[in-house]
């Protein structure tokens, strides 16, 4: 039996292999945002972004474009 | 595709509609769905039950649901009520609900069950909503208490078997088997790996966000739309690194626009993607898999559909990895800057901000 042999039937003689994930420190993943937004539920920071885009101001659009938003 | 609208608990859920599902749609339910023949034989098991469970959706697949998989059923409230559904066949009603708590040898979980009864065919549904995730019930007998993963297969050949602390068999995926499936999609059809990955990260992301929300539960009883912003974003971003795929970073201050920015470092894919050679495949962008399963998360956190798009990569020379997600009604104004070849962020805000704000299209 070669070296290689021999450690893979040690490790398998015991019990099954195990993995605990390695515990990744993320302490601070987000930026840009207050403190109280970023303390409110997800649910409701998320509905409250404008997802289909921001309204836009009638007074710096084109007729066209304001049209086309209408 | 399945409607987010019904990713939602069993309350708006369809059940008499369980049968018609996929496999793979009854995976990306936050809820349990277990399929049962009119002896309580375990027909079908889903994703969200196999890791409340702690089982292996093989292992039960076949078994005797209330003799073997779940002794703690085996009460008048639970079986009874069953055998009784079962001998009502066609004449009785087509579903019941009722309040139970399963005893598991690591915890205890009040649940709803709605009993299902589909069609003609000799198939019942279990449809199983966690409200509450508590520790062991002291007074329960040992043999009473639902089966460990290891009491159902006590002799399971653990050579070339890899679990996880929840029983969960996984397989160590190194960086160059990714490099290898990128080159073999470069290879055969090179047009199409935006497309397959996206799609694979968004099918990855339904099921992550079912583990999520299974994990959310268990520490503290609550669903992971009802925790702050901050530690959802710490949450999916702890998900992501602590499996290797980079370290995301959530930047909101473009939420005004309607954009979330979310910068990855240390992206694996981005380090194993090939280098561009002349005249070979681009490789500038690559981290299509993690942006799919971004979108699927964000979606299902925010009731509706989101679309991630990764607009710069380190594989492609930028000094960073950033994915922005949309409403996916701005789909057509991102995919137009990127089809011209143009990247980063501000190409994109830009471009948005030129874009007529879009209808909704679905929620």
């Amino acid at each position: 039996m070669s070296a290689t042999e021999g450690a893979v039937g040690e490790r398998d003689a015991g019990a099954p292999r195990r993995r605990r994930r390695v515990a990744v420190v993320v302490a601070e993943v987000t930026r840009g945002a207050s403190e109280e937004a970023l303390e409110r539920p997800a649910e409701e920071f998320l509905e409250a972004m404008p997802w289909q885009g921001p309204s836009p101001d009638p007074d710096g659009l084109d007729a066209m474009t304001f049209l086309t938003w209408l | 595709m399945l409607d987010l609208a019904e990713t939602a608990p069993p309350s708006t859920f369809n059940s008499l509609s369980a049968d018609e599902r996929s496999d793979a749609e009854l995976d990306a339910l936050p809820f349990g769905v277990i399929a049962l023949d009119g002896e309580g034989v375990i027909l079908r098991y889903n994703l969200y039950e196999s890791r409340l469970a702690r089982l292996d959706r093989n292992q039960v697949i076949g078994r005797s649901f209330f003799a073997e998989v779940a002794p703690c059923t085996r009460t008048e409230q639970f079986e009874g009520r069953f055998r009784a559904f079962v001998a009502a066949g066609s004449e009785g009603h087509k579903a019941e609900r009722f309040d139970f708590v399963f005893d598991f040898k690591f915890g205890a979980q009040d649940v709803g069950v709605e009993l299902v009864r589909v069609g003609s065919a000799d198939r019942y549904y279990l449809l199983i909503n966690r409200r509450r995730v508590a520790a062991p019930r002291p007074a329960i007998p040992v043999e009473q208490l639902a089966a460990l993963q290891r009491d159902l297969a006590p002799g399971e050949e653990r050579r070339g078997v890899l679990r996880d602390e929840l029983e969960r068999r996984f397989v160590d995926a190194p960086a160059p088997l990714f490099a290898a499936l990128r080159a073999t999609c470069d290879r055969l059809a090179p047009e199409t790996w935006q497309v397959f990955s996206t799609e694979w990260g968004v099918q990855w992301g339904r099921r992550a966000a079912v583990d999520l929300e299974a994990q959310v539960l268990e520490s503290g009883n609550r669903s992971l739309r009802e925790l702050p912003m901050r530690e959802v974003s710490r949450i999916v971003a702890s998900y992501l690194a602590e499996r290797g795929w980079g370290l995301p970073a959530f930047d909101f201050s473009a939420t005004v626009e309607g954009i979330l920015l979310v910068e990855l470092s240390r992206s694996a894919l981005a380090e194993s993607a090939p280098r561009r050679l002349e005249g070979g495949p681009r490789t500038d962008l690559a981290c299509h898999l993690v942006a799919g399963c971004l979108s699927a998360i964000l979606s299902s956190v925010a009731g509706r559909r989101l679309l991630a798009r990764e607009v710069e990569c380190v594989a492609g020379g930028a000094e960073r990895c950033s994915i922005v997600v949309i409403g996916h009604e701005r789909r057509a104004a991102v995919d137009a800057v990127l089809h011209a070849g143009d990247r980063g962020f501000e190409a994109i805000r830009m471009a948005l901000r030129r874009a007529p704000r879009m209808a909704e299209s679905s929620r």
